[in-house]
């Protein structure tokens, strides 16, 4: 189904709609990441950090009964119009070992694009990635519309050991790769790698932007590396979700607010899931 | 044609099919999924006088069929609601419900007072049966003699509009608190709002909710909501003429009619929406399906139709 056309639909909400792709890979990256492609008819613009809610299972599966939400790891337009979705994953239950099990052709019922994604600054021309293990996938999304957007990129990715690095080939050469275990780039963690980045190439905070997604502690030491010199920092931000929708209220995060008692929630699916990471309250 | 119209004690509806309260949000936020004015009519989130935050996270979380929710009530209060969703609500073209909820009873009736002279609003819902806030809620809602009294009171404030009562399926026995609201002045009962329920991590063996415990919902309590609209039905509103807008756990056109045959008028949709936006018009489809192939005409046919012997 394309997205209705209610005449009377708020300007804020953008198009987004239920859509059924059609799998045209699925492949294993390492033991633990997998990259499907999803081709669909067309498909409403996109932004990095955006997310999909995919049905894992559908009815007739019958589990999981929640869908599941994926951030785009790519994107790429025909001509034609129609779309190819990248979604970089990790096997970790029901949902996601049903999706690992599909073969190509098979039909993926996807609800989207949800979320704000990452924003891309004007005023802003030195950008710096930091991608953790499954968090790598939207990077790789930023780090394509980075670079057609004509910014100069750094991106780090990092991932426990070699064997866990979903990275290709040929986006090895935009990444500077860290493992725990040094089998793999350098040997630390990732927020590392960009703390001695910022130390040595010293870019003015004020035409630096950096982006996040990973665990949530490797996004919180990206944050405390930015926040004291006010360098903007963006991160993707997850939580369970049922609706992706912004109905159920379920995927809320403290943010800061100046009214009492300083702080609100706001909705990681309809709000986010990219924070400011000035603008979060850290648990 | 088939005809779906029901009768929502004086307010008419295009076909039984309306959103459950705090699922659909308060107006248009499922719009690019699913043509809103096709359904029967709106419910809203519950609306307190003041706005709420709700409950810490993790708010959610999913069982096998079902779903565990402890939100809180969170809710941008009634004067937001007024100025910024009445609006919106106006351009739907169905009739609205606004649900209301309160920690006393006169909070309950200083959102329904307001509410009254709303034109776009056809009917109030009680919510005396959130089971995940520390006052207010539940606690109106289990005890027989609390329900009379906030329904009376309720009845008072709401003039101009019908009155729903929602009923929670915490009790031991749901046909007696549902004669308590209609004796007390409901004008019709929904039911079943979520049963208390908690999951626990057994890695922390802890409750995996921050409020501990939550609202079970979806498909997992299908079976006990049926039984529960049926019980109703033929204890109370059956001889009171009282309709029942039947929930919990409705999927599909078939969960619609085993409500329907049930005892039910109106049926709302809550967690599958979650899933499919659109599956509010497909069930409306399917009921009108299902109709045709019975050889029926009207839905009203089939309304507490079930055979018992
Ligand atoms: C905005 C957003 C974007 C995401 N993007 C990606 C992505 O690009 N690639 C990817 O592999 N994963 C992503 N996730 C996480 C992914 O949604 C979960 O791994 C997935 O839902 C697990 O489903 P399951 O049925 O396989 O596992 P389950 O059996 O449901 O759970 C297995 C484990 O995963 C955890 N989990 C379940 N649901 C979520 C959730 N919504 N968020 C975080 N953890 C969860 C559970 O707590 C449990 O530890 C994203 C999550 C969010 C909120
Ligand atoms: C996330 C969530 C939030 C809810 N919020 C409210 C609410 O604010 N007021 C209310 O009366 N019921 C609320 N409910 C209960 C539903 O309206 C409904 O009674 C219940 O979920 C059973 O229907 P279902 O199985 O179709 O979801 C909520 C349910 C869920 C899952
Ligand atoms: S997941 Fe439902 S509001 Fe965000």
């Amino acid at each position: 189904m394309s997205p209705t056309q209610n005449a009377w639909r708020t300007a804020e909400l953008r198009a987004r709609g239920i859509f059924t792709g059609r799998v045209l890979s699925n492949d294993s990256l390492c033991p633990e990441h997998y990259r499907i492609r999803i081709g669909l008819e067309s498909f409403p613009p996109t932004r990095p950090g955006q997310f999909i809610n995919i049905r894992c299972g559908g009815y007739r599966g019958r589990v999981p009964l929640l869908r599941r939400p994926f951030s785009l790891a790519g994107r790429r337009d025909a001509s034609d119009g129609s779309v190819e979705l990248d979604i970089l994953y990790r096997v970790v239950g029901a949902g996601t070992a049903w999706l690992a099990g599909l073969e190509t052709d098979a039909q993926i019922d996807l609800i989207g694009p949800l979320g704000n994604g990452f924003a891309i600054r004007e005023d802003k021309p030195q950008a710096a990635l930091v991608g953790g293990g499954t968090g790598i996938g939207p990077m790789i999304y930023l780090a394509e519309a980075l670079a057609a957007a004509g910014r100069a990129v750094a991106a780090f990715a990092g991932a426990r050991t070699a064997s866990t690095m979903p990275l290709i080939e040929k986006q090895k050469e935009t990444f500077a790769i860290t493992t725990d275990d040094g089998s793999m780039g350098h040997a630390g963690m990732v927020h590392e790698a960009f703390s001695r980045w910022l130390d040595n190439e010293k870019p003015r905070p004020a035409e630096l932007v950096v982006y996040a997604c990973g665990p949530e502690a490797m996004m919180k030491a990206v944050a405390d590396i930015c926040t004291p010199d006010g360098i903007e920092c963006q991160l993707a931000m997850e939580r369970h979700m049922a609706c992706g929708m912004g109905t159920c209220q379920g995927c809320a995060i403290k943010v800061k607010t100046d009214e009492p008692p300083g702080w609100m929630f706001k909705l990681v699916c309809k709000d986010g899931p990219v924070f400011d990471a000035e603008e979060l309250v850290w648990e | 044609m088939i005809d779906l119209s029901v009768d929502i004690a004086g307010v008419k509806l295009a076909n039984p099919l309306m959103t459950a309260s705090g699922t659909c949000g308060y107006a248009d936020e499922y719009a690019d999924f699913v043509d809103l004015s096709g359904l029967g009519a709106f419910v809203t989130k519950s609306i307190t006088p003041k706005p709420r935050a709700g409950n810490d996270y993790p708010r959610i979380v999913e069982t096998r069929a079902g779903l565990l929710n402890a939100i809180g009530l969170a809710n941008i209060g009634l004067e937001a609601f007024l100025a910024e969703k009445v609006p919106l609500l106006e351009r739907l073209g169905v009739p609205v419900f606004v649900n209301v909820a309160g920690a006393s009873i006169a909070e309950y009736t200083a959102v329904i007072e307001r509410l009254d002279d709303v034109d776009v609003v056809s009917g109030v819902e009680l919510n005396i049966s959130c089971p995940n806030v520390a006052e207010g809620g539940i606690q109106f809602g289990t005890d027989p003699g609390q329900v009379a009294k906030i329904t009376s009171s309720a009845r008072q404030a709401c003039r101009n509009k019908i009155l729903i009562v929602k009923l929670s399926p915490n009790v031991t026995d749901i046909a007696e608190v549902a004669r308590a609201a209609v004796d007390a002045g409901a004008d019709a009962l929904s039911l079943v709002n979520t049963f208390s329920a908690m999951v626990i991590d057994i890695e922390t063996r802890r409750p995996v909710l921050a409020n501990r415990t939550g609202g079970l919902s979806g498909p997992a309590i299908r079976p006990i909501a049926v039984y529960m609209v049926h019980r109703v039905w033929s204890e109370v509103a059956r001889d009171a003429s009282v309709p029942i807008i039947g929930m919990g756990g409705l999927q599909f056109a078939r969960d619609a009619i085993e409500f329907l045959l049930a005892g039910a008028t109106g049926l709302a949709v809550g967690t599958a929406t979650f899933v499919n936006p659109a599956c509010l018009t497909e069930i409306r489809d399917g009921i009108a399906e299902y109709l045709e192939a019975h050889g029926h005409s009207s839905v009203k046919e089939i309304i507490g139709t079930l055979q018992m012997d």
